[in-house]
């Protein structure tokens, strides 16, 4: 076997171990940890850019919106609880800071910390949809659920309930608002999505940390699902003041 | 192995070798097949899904043709028409095209040509393959339960909530295989990136790898924004949101930006690979450095780039503001820039090149010539004044038809002729396979250059009748159609044939100079027997023996 | 055959990311006080936007280690960015330029899309809603499938 330098075309990496070693977690078509890593790492980096085009469209179709019925939105916003999405947010923040603990304790080789730190984000992470779910009840209670029947009494309800109805928004706004909700059940709701996505795969990470298959020398997937976790954080720290926040200045909110 | 010219081959010999393990034999279960993680028979799992749609797309084309013989709508209902055309697009566009060169030849030959064992997500890849076909399965019961007929562009608020055909589902289908293209793009930046052999510097890569690349990064950036363009739609229809419908507030042009600033760069996901065959084409049977090399590869990447800006030349009559369409038509120009830079570098590598004429440079040639016309015409479009006589008529159909069918199509032609010998280890008969270059060219042009004609004479597109004095472009054209569809018919026999009787390829039958050629054909399952080291640039013929270099190919005359 | 560059590449000590958690949460503060700032038109969600930036560069460089990547991941999220920025700008190109020209004027002064009236208005307009019996929601065109 003739004499040669490692296959990452990188200056200085490292040799090649020689045949008889295969180190635990490289995968056959990599030729050591060092690259598998940097494959991997970039692999996730590059699906992150992917998402923040995914995002980004629906972000511009919602700028879009938000120039032409600014009003709208805005009261739209304030039938949003500002209070329960702070609340949200925080949670989300916790589950970041545990998911990079997390990520610490792999690099560290401690498989058991790791996986404790991975359940609690999962968990963080379940406090978060519950929350959602609480408010996608409320926003379904007050009529608000975008379609046909958007601010609009049940297609059920006696003569006195449609007369004591209570219109959220006004006849004129009323197209912007269900353009609102629309944006803010889409935009969550593909956030929830990714974050349902997310959780079984950090939990099965979480498993095979506590089993002992990664060592300081591979952790890969642990550091990945940590950028994962942390972009979906990423998100929601920018729908947070994009859907709740737009102006609650105004002294005619509705809620 | 690191410093030893490329050895000489006897490409005249026929082998008759003992089988050896290569990655065709090594297990001829389906099973190993189906769970392959193997780069290069997913590469043919690939072939049959897109040869099989391609079967389906071009039978919407030929009833497309067929109604088109006479000027009024008699074979088809106008309601029928829409459903062919549509189905036409969308079977072609996402399902044939997108997928046809990364999907087949990039997934075989990436990782050989830059030396690796396999791509760098092997299950990925598999994955890649099984959305791709659930995506088609999601389409193909759209099209059987009665199909869609609002165009491949879905345009709103016809498609999000007048259409009565079967929308959601098709856009369920096309927004799964979306991820099969992302997933592909994916693995091979992250491949390109990270896995090239020693020595393989950036400027060292055959420029098929440098289109692979800005092909990828196409596929990474510009598909998510369709995925998100594709989902609203089908919230609109399923609840009636509002977003693209004037009625509630929407903006229909809103879904046209989402949509084209996917679909102008998925034109460039389907013609920058065949340009990267073409140049791998043309240095091999030229026996030359591909002229300005440097350029060309950067211009791979600039068609990339500038490819992104200029969508909006597909909205000028839409309603879109006309200030925007200035700035989209004066950016459109600029596109053309790199793609006939690579034109002229092409042209001069062919002048004083020891050319060689066997099949893959036929249809390199008339790459050459069909995309210069399709490009050419391009620049007719990118003004805005003739774009709004043209818009919408056939001069548009025949246009892209040139570039995808006269590119693309021949790029992936002789991509799959000139590769054939390393996937199979069999040459295809040289003489069928001119016949069929020979009548593809042909068949092309009279199809598609009469709808130029007609189309700047006024005939609108997607009606299923016309007036009766365009009939005469039109019968030209079906008849076109009808000698295309036999030059199509034709390779996929003699290919099949030489499955089992074709000579026996040699490692490097062509004399080429890229990684690829040196390993046995076909190839072991780890590609090399021992990892390869790069040591000259990628196109060095000088490291040739002389044999090799007189260029003694298999049914050519100067054999020896 | 262990390398000591490949044991230890990430210098983020937890120190620093509770640091970085607790500024995080300290921004989330100011974001929704800066919420309750009287409407400075766009300046507001100038405001909005700059925090929650500032708070996604804190979790990307610490949290993410982009800060101790290596150039090509730097050059991906730039790259990436970048993308996004030719979306916007193109897309706003159009919308924002659509009133100057008659032939693209509907989408601000068609009926059926109701203009918006400025901050002042919005009384007004509740107030008319008020007068006017409410509406049933308008016959909607066939929903999806």
């Amino acid at each position: 076997m003739p004499e040669i330098t490692a296959n990452t075309a990188l200056p200085g990496s490292p040799p090649i171990p020689p045949a008889h070693e295969h180190p635990r977690g490289l995968a056959h078509q990599f030729d050591d940890l060092r690259q598998q890593k940097e494959a991997a790492t970039l692999g996730m980096w590059t699906f992150l850019a992917t998402e923040v085009m995914f995002f980004g469209g629906v972000m511009l179709a919602y700028a879009v919106y938000r120039g032409k019925y600014a009003e709208a939105f805005a009261i739209g916003s304030r039938l949003e609880v500002w209070w329960i999405g702070f609340i949200n947010t925080g949670v989300l923040l916790c589950s970041s800071l545990t998911m990079a603990i997390a990520v610490y304790n792999a690099n560290r080789g401690l498989g058991s910390k790791t996986a404790r730190y991975l359940v609690m984000t999962v968990l963080l992470g379940i406090v978060f949809m519950g929350i959602k779910g609480y408010e996608y009840a409320h926003i379904y209670n007050e009529h608000l659920l975008p379609g046909n029947s958007f601010d609009q009494p049940s297609p059920d309800a006696t003569a006195g309930q449609i007369a004591d109805f209570e219109h959220k928004f006004p006849d004129s706004l009323r197209n912007g608002g269900r353009i609102f909700f629309s944006f803010y059940f889409i935009m969550t709701g593909i956030h929830a999505t990714h974050m349902i996505v997310g959780i079984p795969i950090i939990l099965l990470i979480a498993w095979k940390a506590k089993k002992g298959t990664y060592t300081t020398r591979y952790y890969d997937p642990v550091e990945n699902i940590g950028l994962y976790w942390h972009f979906v954080d990423i998100v929601w720290i920018f729908l947070y003041p994009l859907l709740y926040l737009i102006d609650l200045s105004s002294h005619t909110g509705m809620h | 192995m690191t410093t030893d010219p490329i050895p000489a081959q006897p490409i005249d010999f026929d082998p008759v070798e003992s089988p050896r393990d290569n990655y065709l034999n090594v297990n001829y279960r389906i099973k190993s097949w189906l769970l392959t993680v193997d780069h290069k028979r997913i590469a043919i799992l690939y072939l049959l899904g897109i040869t099989f749609f391609f079967v389906i797309g071009g039978i919407f084309a030929l009833m497309i043709r067929l109604e088109l013989l006479t000027p009024r709508g008699d074979l088809l209902k106008a309601d029928t028409y829409n459903k062919m055309f549509t189905m036409h697009g969308i079977v072609m566009v996402f399902f044939f095209l997108i997928p046809s060169i990364p999907a087949v030849i990039g997934n075989f030959i990436v990782p050989m040509m830059v030396g690796a064992r396999d791509l760098a997500f092997p299950r990925l890849n598999l994955a890649s393959w099984y959305i791709y076909i659930l995506g088609g399965v999601f389409t193909m019961i759209a099209m059987v339960s009665g199909g869609v007929d609002t165009g491949w562009t879905f345009y709103t608020p016809y498609s999000s909530v007048y259409s009565n055909t079967h929308v959601a589902l098709t856009a369920i289908g096309i927004f799964v295989t979306g991820f099969s293209s992302i997933l592909t793009g994916l693995n091979f930046i992250v491949t390109i990136h990270k896995m090239r052999a020693p020595g393989l510097t950036w400027f060292r890569m055959p420029l098929f790898l440098w289109s692979i690349y800005a092909t990828s990064l196409i596929m990474v950036l510009g598909t998510p924004v369709v995925a998100i363009a594709i989902v609203l739609v089908g919230l609109e229809r399923l609840f009636n949101i509002g977003v693209f419908n004037p009625a509630l507030g929407g903006d229909p042009i809103l879904f046209q930006h989402l949509f084209w600033f996917y679909s102008h760069p998925a034109v460039y996901i389907m013609v920058l690979p065949s340009m990267g065959v073409v140049s791998e084409i043309i240095a091999t049977f030229t026996r030359r450095r591909i002229f300005g090399y440097k350029i060309v590869a950067l211009s791979s990447l600039a068609i990339a780039l500038i490819g992104f800006f200029v969508w909006g030349h597909h909205m000028f009559v839409s309603g879109q503001s006309l200030y925007a369409g200035m700035i989209f038509s004066f950016l459109s120009f600029f596109v053309a820039i790199p793609s006939a830079i690579k034109v002229f570098n092409w042209t001069a590598t062919l002048y004083k090149g020891s050319i060689l004429l066997a099949t893959p440079m036929y249809y390199a040639m008339g790459f050459i010539g069909l995309f210069t016309m399709g490009g050419l015409t391009g620049l007719f479009l990118a003004s805005l004044g003739m774009d709004v006589h043209v818009t919408d008529t056939y001069f548009i159909v025949a246009h892209f038809h040139y570039i995808m069918v006269g590119g693309a199509i021949m790029g992936y032609l002789g991509g799959i002729h000139y590769w054939w010998p390393k996937i199979t280890g069999r040459m295809y008969a040289e003489v069928p396979a001119k016949i069929a270059a020979f009548l593809i060219f042909i068949g092309f042009n009279l199809t598609f250059f009469p709808q130029f004609l007609v189309g700047y004479l006024g005939m609108p597109r997607r009606y299923h009748e016309y007036p009766p004095e365009f009939q005469v472009y039109n019968v030209m054209s079906t008849a076109g159609a009808s000698i295309l569809a036999v030059g199509y018919v034709i390779p996929l026999v003699y290919l099949l044939w030489s499955l089992k009787y074709g000579r026996r390829a040699t490692a490097n039958p062509w004399g080429a100079t890229t990684l690829e050629w040196q390993t046995p054909s076909p190839p072991p399952t780890e590609n090399f027997l021992e990892p390869p080291v790069v040591t000259h640039e990628a196109y060095d013929f000088s490291a040739l023996s002389p044999e090799v270099l007189a260029g003694h190919f298999p049914g050519s005359a100067s054999k020896a | 055959m262990t390398v000591a560059s490949e044991v230890e590449e990430h210098h983020v000590s937890l120190r620093t990311y509770l640091i970085v958690f607790a500024l995080l949460i300290a921004l989330l503060v100011i974001t929704v006080a800066a919420a309750f700032l009287p409407h400075f038109g766009y300046l507001n969600i100038g405001i909005a936007l700059a925090i929650a930036v500032a708070k996604a560069t804190l979790v990307v460089l610490f949290f993410m280690h982009v800060k101790y990547s290596g150039r090509l991941v730097h050059v991906f999220i730039i790259a990436t960015f970048a993308w996004l920025g030719v979306l916007f700008t193109l897309t706003f190109a159009d919308y924002l330029s659509r009133s100057w020209l008659p032939s693209s004027r509907g989408w601000t002064e068609s009926g059926l899309v109701t203009p918006e009236g400025s901050w002042k208005n919005i009384e007004a307009a509740e107030r008319a809603a008020q007068h006017d019996p409410p509406t049933t929601a308008p016959a909607a065109p066939r929903s999806g499938e």
